[in-house]
């Protein structure tokens, strides 16, 4: 209960410091939020972004843990969408298709 | 199919290279033959692209019958215009166009489901720009997209998003396209398409979240 509590209150703390840092430089990074961070991740995939940008998003991500959860789901519903299987068609719809095809090409 | 690369200078001092297809001369005689009206030729087209174009309607129009109907048409239009067929595309891109055009008109003119309200994917945020609410990984579990069920619920999701994400998630994640190719399809910009795109996907996101999420600990 106690370990609890006190990952909450670090967690709290962690969540202001980030607020705090959104907006400024910290060792020549400008600091972005989780908000800028979802802008541009199709950028970021991409890789469109300038190196500048990318190590701005790098440093969030390897301060937030919620972008990184973020990130991989936004990565794997890229992944279920390229991978859905394709629907076979009606065996009743097909023949019907090809007879309708074959008798009008024959007029 | 044979691409010609050409190159031109932009304003900008950019080189913008131009592809040109032409017809294969398999393709070309396959078309001859259509022309001549040979019942083998219609029969390989049909088993090379019925399949791909039946598909792409479903995912687009969201209902076997009118994906079965878009199908249909796009073959019997072939039939129709193969002999002044220019040649400038193969027959799979053109078919794939045709097949692409009639599944829209089709979803549109349809119009059969009231369109669910989507959030803004930009409101889950606090002012300070932080997530809103905690985000979570996803059940590795339900990540096998061959489940029925993980189908189930992508394809439903997707069906569920507004015509616009839709369109574009359809084209670019499901089918692969081009940004350039699909900002032709949609008669839209490519960077609208872009910005469509991303805003389908981080709905998309949201969407699945709800049920893939891990438990809350
Ligand atoms: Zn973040």
């Amino acid at each position: 209960m106690r370990a609890r509590q006190e990952y909450n209150t670090m967690k709290r703390m962690m969540r202001r410091m980030m607020a705090w840092a959104f907006g400024r430089k910290i060792m020549g990074i400008q600091m972005v939020s989780c908000r800028e961070v979802s802008q541009v991740l199709q950028d970021y995939l991409d890789g469109e972004l300038s190196r500048a940008e990318r190590r701005s998003i790098t440093a969030h991500l390897a301060l937030c843990s919620e972008c990184r959860a973020f990130l991989s789901t936004y990565r794997e519903t890229l992944s279920l969408l390229g991978r859905l299987p394709s629907t076979p068609m009606s065996r009743k719809f097909s023949e019907g298709l090809e007879n309708l095809l074959l008798d009008r090409l024959s007029h | 199919m044979i691409l010609h690369v050409s190159w031109t200078i932009s304003g900008d001092g950019k080189p913008n290279p131009h592809l040109e297809a032409t017809l294969s001369e398999a393709e070309a005689a396959l078309v001859g033959r259509l022309v001549e009206r040979e019942e083998s030729a219609l029969l390989e087209v049909l088993t090379d692209h019925q399949s791909r174009i039946f598909n792409l309607a479903l995912r687009i129009t969201g209902s076997v019958e009118d994906a079965e109907e878009v199908t249909q048409d796009t073959f019997l239009r072939m039939l129709d215009k193969v002999q002044q067929f220019e040649g400038r595309a193969s027959l799979g891109t053109w078919l794939y166009r045709v097949g692409t055009n009639q599944a829209l008109m089709k979803r549109r003119s349809t119009g059969r489901r009231q369109e669910q309200s989507w959030d803004d994917p930009m409101a889950a945020f606090t002012e300070d720009g932080l997530h809103a609410t905690p985000i979570r990984k996803w059940r590795g579990s339900v990540l096998d997209i061959q489940k029925e069920e993980t189908a189930r619920i992508v394809r439903q999701a997707v069906d569920d998003l507004p015509e616009d994400y839709r369109n574009v998630i359809v084209l670019a994640d499901l089918e692969g396209r081009s940004r350039q190719e699909i900002a032709e399809i949609l008669e839209i910009s490519v960077p609208a398409v872009k910005s469509r795109l991303h805003r389908a996907r981080l709905a998309l996101r949201t969407k699945l979240a709800a049920e893939f999420e891990e438990a809350k600990e």
